[in-house]
């Protein structure tokens, strides 16, 4: 059976988070600022939890695409819930 | 006349103009739930300033809101059962479906698969009967 490098994975989810910050500065600024007045930062803490290292902030979502701050960019995420349908 | 003034609506009446603009204005812009928004950031912030209380997280129901509630509540204060008065409403919580029958606590009427006997994770008090709370 195949098992997962959890060192690897975790360097790859460090370089991610720090390309993510790179990439979506509005985004990581909102993350830190919320920190102030939502629990850990975002929304809902355990819907968000799992694998965070930092969350992106939705400008925009329309049909299976969603834009995180600051960049216009469709990007496609995590439709959620109801969108993934 | 609505004498049932449920939730949202005791508080502000129902769909009050500037909100439902509001709302039609942010469902253009897409609703998703899973990731925080721009908007979330200011609204937590805002909240904290209103009401005092340092940090805010965000439900779609009372029922939810609730849940969290007393999963915090549990963890400060580390006791394991709740409080409620009897036959009062909760939303779907589960350690909130139970009354008091003769002084012994058991699941409401209509309680429909209970995880387990609300008894168990739950005291029940009258109304008024500060004796008993």
């Amino acid at each position: 059976m195949t098992t997962i490098d959890r060192e690897k994975l975790k360097k790859l989810q460090e370089r991610e988070a720090k390309r993510f910050v790179a990439e979506h500065p509005r985004s990581a600024e909102l993350y830190k600022r919320a920190q102030q007045s939502l629990l850990g930062g975002v929304s809902d803490e355990l819907d968000e939890e799992v694998g965070r290292r930092i969350s992106g902030f939705v400008t925009k979502s329309e049909k299976a695409r969603t834009s995180l701050a600051p960049t216009e960019k469709s990007t496609w995420i995590c439709a959620s819930a109801t969108p993934a349908r | 006349m609505d004498l049932c003034l449920g939730d949202t609506g005791a508080m502000t009446g129902h769909s009050p103009e500037i909100v439902a603009e509001a709302v039609a204005k942010r469902v253009k812009q897409g609703i998703t739930l899973m990731l925080p928004t721009e908007d979330g950031a200011f609204v937590g912030e805002d909240l904290k300033r209103r009401f005092g209380l340092p940090y805010w997280q965000f439900t779609l129901t009372a029922t939810d809101a609730n849940r969290f509630s007393i999963r915090i509540a549990r963890e400060i204060t580390q006791r394991p059962k709740i409080l409620v008065f009897h036959y009062c409403y909760h939303g779907t919580v589960d350690e909130t479906f139970a009354t008091v029958e003769n002084g012994v606590v058991g699941p409401r009427r209509g309680n429909i698969g209970p995880p387990v006997n609300p008894a168990e994770t739950t005291r029940v008090v009258e109304f008024n009967d500060l004796n008993a709370l």
